[in-house]
C-alpha cells in the first residue's frame, strides 16, 4: 500500500484518539477523565521571546571594556522601550551619548566581548488546545494529553495551514466540480469550505480574503497553489508556512475528483463544526492533514482506540494513485502472490483491480490506497 | 580517513616509528585519543622541549604503554618529530579501534548488522561458508525510533526475527531480547554491528568565525564525520546579530561544532560565537539535557568558551582544525564528533542505549560506514572512487582520493520528499530536457508533487519511469557541482591566497572530482539500484556525472555498503570479500574523451580496437565520432582488452593523442563509448531535443520496455 494519506482514509462515525503534547516540557493543566472542547487548553509552556542585540559600545562609541561603567541597567532587569540602557559620562555632564532599548524585554546578557547587550521580548507562552471535543484518555507529565472523542474523519494527502475549525459549507453540488472564485458568495467567513475535483487559485485567493477558515478539496494544480501561497512547495513539508485559511487536499495534485464517500460524507455534515488542519510532513515523524467533524452524543464510558488501519486484501476498495489511473477506484479482484512484472519493466507485487468504469487494471500495490468500504454503518 | 605520507623525521627510523603506532595502538585501545590528540597537539609547539613533553602526557603514557615500554616510549618522544608522528599514528587508526577494544569474535562465526535509516531497519547475515563470508540474508522492518513507538529497539529486533525466521539462522537468544550466542558458524551471533541515520541521522549546527574558512573547514569536518549539517553560521555573514539569534534558535541540533581563529588568532570573536549560542539558547532534538558542543577552534580561546558555556552545554575540547591558516586537520575533531555522537547523541535517542549495549563496536552514523566502503572498494580497484547515494530527501557524493574520503551532502536533492526542490534547483525545463517526449509544464509539475507527496508510490507508465530518472540525472548533476565546491582548495591555505587577501579573493573556479582518474563510479539509492533496466542505471550515471577516461559503472544492489563499512571496522577482509561477491553489480564501463573540448558531429575522436582479454581472436575496430555514443554488448564476468588510440590531439586519459590501453569488464551496459563531449550538445528546437534524447536512451537500450526507439 502507498504511504500516503494516514488511514483509515474516511471514519464515518469512530472514537478518534490524538496526543496533544508540547515541543518543549511544560505543564499539563488536565487529568485523565476530564472532558474538553477543541479550544480547551490542556498543557502550557513558558515560551521564548524575540531577541534583540543591541551593539551599546558602537551607540556610545567607547571600546568594550568600558561597556559595565557606562550600563545602567544589569541581567534580569526588565526595561521598556526607548529607556535608556548606557550612557557616556560626557564631558561635566554635557554631551552624554545614550544606548536605548529598542523595544521593551528583559535584559538576557551583556557582552564583555562584543559590548552588545541582549534584549527578550516580552514571551507569549506557548499553549496546546484539545482540537478534538472529548475526554482525556491519558496524560503524559511534563508534555501533553492523549484526547479520545467520537467524530467522522476524512484524511487529506497534503495541506498547508494551521488548526481552525469552522462550519462546514458545501460550495459545489458534486465530487467532480471545479471551486472557483464566481461560486463563493460574501457569508463565508469563519466556515470551512468544501470544494469537489479541483480549486483555483483565485477561489483561494477570494475565500482567504472574506475570512474563510478552511477549504476541502479533492485536487489542486501546483501552479495555483504556488500562485496562491506566493512560493513554491519544493519540499513535502508545509509545517513551516502560514496562509490565512486552511487547505486540505484528498487526492493529489491536478484535476482530482473527490471520492464519491468523503464528499457524500461531508456534504452530509453542512452546517456542522468542522476542524481542519493543513500541516503536511512526508518525513520522519510524519504530519498529514485531516477534516474531523466531531459528533455528539459524547459516550459516557471510556472510548476505546482507535481501530487499525486496513490491510489489502481480495474486495477492499482502493483509490490508484499513479498513472494512467490516478484518481479512480475500484475493487480488488485478485492478489497475485508473486511480483509481476508492470509497464516499465520493473517487477512487483501487484493487484489486479476492478475498477468503477468497468475496466480490469494490473496496479502495484505501492499505488493504491484502501478507502473506506460504504456499507460500514454510518451514525451516530 | 586522512592518511599521512611517511616522510620520517630525520632522527626517527622505521623501527622506531613502529614503536610509535604500537604507542598509538595502546591509547587507543584504551579510549584516550581523543584527550591524547588534544594533549599532543597543544604541547607540539614546544615539542622541541623534547622529553620536557612527557610530563604533560605522562598519565597518558602510563596507562597506554605500561610499566615495560614506558623508558623505550619516553627515549622516543626525545626526538624531534614524534610528536608530530604519534599525532598521524592516533589519526589514522580506524575508528573502532579509537573508541574501545572490540569484543573478540569466535573465528568464523555468523556477523549480524543493521542499519537503521529513517524509514526502514535494514539487517544483514553474513555467514561463513566454504572459507569465506558471503551475504547469507537480508531483512528490513519499520524504524522505530520515532513516537508512538520511540524505541529503536523495537524495529531492530522485528529485523531480526524476519532475518531468522527467512535464513533459520538463530540469532535471537530465547528471551527474543538478547541474541543467541556463536555456536560454530552455523548458529548464533559472532559479532553485530550497526550503523544509523535514524531520525533525520546526526544533525549538526556548524558554527565558525570566517564562512570561506573555519566555518567551510568546519562543515567538512561535520560532513566527514556523516553528520547531516541543519546550518552553518558564521561570524562575518552578512546579518545583524538579532537576525542571527532569531537564525540559530530555530535550530534544534543534535550537536554543535563550533571552530574559530587560527592558534595565534582572534580569541575575542571566537568566545563571541559561544556567547551568541548561549543566548539563543537552544535545546538538543533529543532529551532535555544540556546541549554537546564540540569546539575545535583557537586552543587559546577553549577556557573561555567552556567558562561561556558553563552549565548550558556539554562542551568537549577538540584539536584546532585550522591551528594556522595554511592547514586543516580534520581527522582529529571527527574523532571527537564520533566520540560525542555516541557518548552524547546516542546515549539520549530512543532504545539506543540498548542498542549500543548489543552492539560488539560503537554505531556509526550511516554516511561515515558508507563512506569506509568506498574506501575499501578503491583500496581494491586502485585509483579514485566516487560514488552517489541519491535519496528520497538527499544526495551524498562520496570521492576517494589518496586514501582521503570527501563527502558532500545535498540536502535537498532527492527523489521524493524534495523532488521540487531538484525541479526548482535544476529548472523544469532541464528535468524536462532528458524526456523523449513533449510534456506540459502545467502537468509536470502535478506529477512531481504527486511522487513527493506519496514517496513510496512507483513509476507505472514508461514515461513516469523516464520522468524519475530525468530528475535523478539532475539531481546528479546538481548534487556532483555541490560536491566539487566542497573539494575547493584551502582560503587561506598553501594552495590559495592567505590572510585578508583569502578572504577579498573571489571564489576560486571548483577542481572537484578528477574524472580521468576515477576507475569506479557506484550509484546506490533507489533510483539506481532499482532501476527496472541495469542498462538505465548506467544510462543516468553517464549522462549525469560525465566521466572521462575510462571507468567502470557499478551500482550498490541490495544497500548493504554501510553495513560493510561498519564491519570493516572489526573484519576487513570479510567486508571486502562480501563487497565483491555480494553488493556490488557491474554495469559495464565507460570511455570518455577527457576535458571540457565541445566534440563537434562527426569529428573523428578515435580508433578504438576491441580484444579478447586473452589476446585471441581477431580485434573489433570502431571508429569514435563526435555526438557518438556506442553500446557495445560485453556480459557481466566478461573481460576486453581495449585500446583507444585519439585522433587529432583528442584526450582519453593518457594525454592528448596518446594511446589508452585498458582491461574492462562487461555487465548489462556493457562498453559504452561516449563521444559527445563533457557539456553535452544539446539542440535549440523542441523536436529535435526530443529526438537526439531518445537517439540517447535507444543507443544505450535504455528506453523502457513497451517504448519504442
Amino acid at each position: 500500500m502507498s504511504v500516503g494519506r494516514t488511514g483509515p482514509f474516511l471514519e464515518p462515525c469512530a472514537v478518534l484518539s490524538r496526543r496533544r503534547c508540547l515541543p518543549m516540557p511544560g505543564e499539563v493543566l488536565l487529568e485523565i477523565g476530564d472532558r474538553v472542547l477543541g479550544d480547551t487548553v490542556v498543557a502550557r509552556a513558558p515560551g521564548r521571546g524575540e531577541l534583540h542585540a543591541v551593539n551599546a559600545v558602537r551607540a556610545l562609541d567607547i571600546l568594550p571594556a568600558e561597556l559595565p561603567a557606562a550600563l545602567v541597567v544589569k541581567v534580569g532587569d526588565r526595561v521598556e522601550a526607548g529607556a535608556p540602557l548606557a550612557r557616556t559620562r560626557g564631558l561635566w555632564g554635557l554631551f552624554r551619548a545614550v544606548c536605548r532599548a529598542p523595544v521593551a524585554g528583559t535584559v538576557a546578557a551583556v557582552s564583555a566581548h562584543t559590548g552588545r547587550v541582549l534584549l527578550e521580548e516580552p514571551a507569549m507562552a506557548h499553549e496546546v488546545r484539545a482540537f478534538l471535543p472529548g475526554v482525556v484518555t491519558a496524560v503524559e507529565p511534563g508534555r501533553g494529553v492523549t484526547v479520545a472523542g467520537w467524530a467522522a474523519r476524512a484524511a487529506g494527502v497534503f495541506g498547508v495551514g494551521d488548526e481552525r475549525s469552522g462550519p462546514l459549507l458545501p460550495v459545489v453540488g458534486r465530487p467532480d466540480a471545479t471551486l472557483d472564485a464566481a461560486q463563493i458568495g460574501s457569508d463565508v467567513a469563519g466556515c470551512v469550505l468544501l470544494g469537489g475535483a479541483v480549486v483555483t487559485a483565485d477561489a483561494l485567493t477570494r475565500a482567504a480574503a472574506l475570512g474563510a477558515h478552511g477549504v476541502i478539496t479533492g485536487g489542486i494544480r501546483d501552479v495555483d497553489l504556488a500562485s496562491w501561497l506566493g512560493c513554491e512547495t519544493v519540499l513535502a513539508d508545509t509545517t513551516g508556512l502560514s496562509p490565512p485559511l486552511t487547505l486540505v487536499v484528498i487526492g493529489g495534485f491536478g484535476r482530482v475528483p473527490m471520492d464519491a464517500e468523503t464528499f457524500a460524507l461531508l456534504h452530509r455534515f453542512a452546517g456542522r463544526r468542522a476542524c481542519v488542519v493543513g500541516r503536511t510532513r512526508v518525513r520522519a515523524s510524519a504530519e498529514r492533514p485531516e477534516v474531523i467533524v466531531p459528533l455528539s452524543p459524547e459516550p459516557e464510558t471510556t472510548p476505546s482506540p482507535p481501530a487499525p488501519a486496513s490491510t489489502l486484501r481480495v474486495g477492499s476498495r482502493v483509490l490508484v494513485v499513479s498513472r494512467p489511473w490516478f484518481g479512480l477506484h475500484g475493487r480488488v479482484g485478485r492478489l497475485p502472490a508473486e511480483p509481476c512484472r508492470i509497464e516499465t519493466g520493473a517487477r512487483c507485487l501487484v493487484a489486479e483491480v476492478d475498477l468503477a468504469n468497468g475496466r480490469t487494471v494490473r496496479v502495484p500495490r505501492a499505488n493504491l490506497e484502501i478507502l473506506a468500504d460504504p456499507e460500514r454503518e454510518v451514525g451516530p | 580517513m586522512d592518511r599521512d605520507a611517511v616522510n620520517l623525521p630525520a632522527g626517527l627510523s622505521p623501527e622506531d616509528d613502529r614503536d610509535l603506532a604500537r604507542l598509538a595502538r595502546g591509547i587507543a585501545e584504551r579510549g584516550l585519543t581523543a584527550p591524547a590528540i588534544v594533549a599532543l597537539s597543544c604541547l607540539k609547539p614546544a615539542a622541541f622541549l623534547g622529553g620536557q613533553a612527557l610530563r604533560f602526557i605522562a598519565p597518558l603514557l602510563t596507562t597506554a604503554a605500561g610499566g615495560r615500554d614506558w623508558d623505550r616510549f619516553a627515549q622516543l618522544l626525545e626526538v624531534r618529530g614524534s610528536v608530530e608522528r604519534l599525532l598521524a599514528h592516533l589519526e589514522a587508526l580506524p575508528l573502532a579501534l579509537a573508541e574501545r577494544e572490540p569484543r573478540p569474535i569466535p573465528a568464523g562465526s555468523a556477523y549480524v548488522i543493521v542499519d537503521c535509516g529513517s524509514t526502514t531497519t535494514k539487517a544483514v547475515l553474513l555467514a561463513h561458508r566454504e572459507g569465506r563470508y558471503r551475504l547469507a540474508g537480508r531483512a528490513e522492518a519499520p524504524t522505530t525510533v520515532e513516537a508512538p513507538v520511540e524505541d529503536v529497539m523495537v524495529g531492530v529486533r522485528a529485523a531480526l526475527r524476519l532475518l531468522q525466521d527467512q535464513t533459520g539462522h538463530v540469532i535471537l537468544a530465547d528471551d527474543g531480547t538478547g541474541l543467541a550466542a556463536a555456536r560454530g558458524p552455523a548458529a548464533g551471533v559472532g559479532a553485530f554491528l550497526a550503523t544509523s541515520s535514524a531520525g533525520g541521522g546526526l544533525q549538526m549546527l556548524v558554527v565558525g568565525l570566517v564562512r570561506a574558512m573555519t566555518a567551510a573547514s568546519a562543515e567538512r569536518a561535520a560532513l566527514g564525520a556523516g553528520a547531516i549539517v541543519i546550518d552553518v553560521v558564521a561570524w562575518n555573514d552578512d546579518e545583524d546579530a538579532s537576525s542571527r539569534l532569531r537564525r540559530l534558535r530555530r535550530c534544534r541540533p543534535d550537536m554543535v561544532l563550533l571552530a574559530g581563529g587560527a592558534d595565534d588568532g582572534a580569541v575575542t570573536q571566537v568566545v563571541a560565537l559561544a556567547e551568541l549560542l548561549v543566548a539563543a539558547d537552544l535545546r538538543p532534538r533529543w532529551g532535555d539535557g544540556p546541549l554537546p558542543v564540540v569546539f575545535a577552534g583557537n586552543r587559546h580561546a577553549a577556557p573561555a568558551v567552556i567558562a561561556t558555556f558553563g552549565e548550558r552545554a556539554e562542551v568537549a575540547v577538540a584539536a584546532n582544525l585550522r591551528p594556522d591558516l595554511e592547514t586543516e586537520r580534520l581527522q582529529p575533531v571527527r574523532r571527537v564528533l564520533h566520540d560525542v555522537f555516541l557518548r552524547h547523541v546516542m546515549a539520549r535517542a530512543p532504545g539506543y542505549p540498548d542498542l549500543q549495549r548489543l552492539c560488539t563496536a560503537p554505531v556509526v552514523p550511516t554516511p561515515a560506514a558508507f563512506g569506509e566502503a568506498l574506501d575499501l572498494l578503491a583500496d581494491s580497484q586502485g585509483g579514485q572512487a566516487v560514488a552517489v547515494d541519491l535519496g528520497g530527501a538527499t544526495c551524498d557524493v562520496f570521492s576517494v582520493r589518496d586514501g582521503q574520503v570527501f563527502r558532500s551532502v545535498s540536502a535537498n536533492l532527492g527523489l521524493s520528499f524534495s523532488l521540487g526542490a531538484v525541479c526548482q534547483r535544476a529548472g523544469w525545463g532541464n528535468v524536462a530536457r532528458w524526456l523523449p517526449f513533449a510534456v506540459d509544464e502545467g502537468d509536470l509539475r502535478d506529477r512531481v508533487r504527486n511522487k513527493m507527496i506519496r514517496p513510496t508510490t512507483l513509476p507505472q507508465t514508461p514515461e513516469d519511469l523516464l520522468l524519475e530518472q530525468a530528475a535523478a540525472r539532475e539531481a546528479l548533476r546538481l548534487a556532483l557541482l555541490d560536491h566539487d565546491r566542497a573539494l575547493q582548495p584551502l582560503r587561506g591555505g598553501r594552495d590559495g591566497p592567505t590572510g585578508v587577501d583569502a578572504l577579498l579573493e573571489p571564489e576560486s573556479p571548483p577542481t572537484g572530482v578528477s574524472w580521468p582518474a576515477v576507475r569506479l563510479l557506484l550509484g546506490s539509492g533507489g533510483p539506481l539500484a532499482h532501476a527496472p533496466a541495469r542498462r538505465q542505471a548506467a544510462a543516468i550515471l553517464i549522462d549525469a556525472c560525465r566521466p572521462e577516461g575510462v571507468t567502470e559503472l557499478a551500482v550498490d544492489s541490495v544497500f548493504v555498503l554501510p553495513h560493510l563499512g561498519v564491519l570493516r571496522q572489526v573484519d576487513a577482509d570479510a567486508a571486502a570479500v562480501v563487497l565483491a561477491a555480494d553488493a556490488i553489480v557491474g554495469l559495464g564501463t565507460c570511455i570518455a574523451p577527457v576535458g571540457d573540448r565541445p566534440a563537434p558531429a562527426n569529428a573523428l575522436l578515435a580508433d578504438v580496437s576491441i580484444a579478447d582479454a586473452q589476446g585471441g581472436g581477431d580485434p573489433v575496430t570502431l571508429i569514435l565520432h563526435g555526438g557518438e555514443l556506442i553500446r557495445v554488448a560485453l556480459d557481466a564476468g566478461e573481460e576486453r582488452q581495449v585500446e583507444v588510440a585519439p585522433r587529432a590531439g583528442w584526450d582519453f586519459g593518457a594525454g592528448p593523442g596518446r594511446a589508452v590501453q585498458a582491461l574492462v569488464r562487461g555487465g548489462e551496459a556493457g562498453l559504452v563509448l561516449d563521444g559527445r563531449g563533457r557539456e553535452l550538445p544539446w539542440p535549440a528546437a523542441e523536436l529535435d531535443r526530443r529526438t537526439l534524447a531518445r537517439s540517447w536512451l535507444a543507443a544505450l537500450s535504455a528506453l523502457p520496455e513497451g517504448m519504442s526507439a
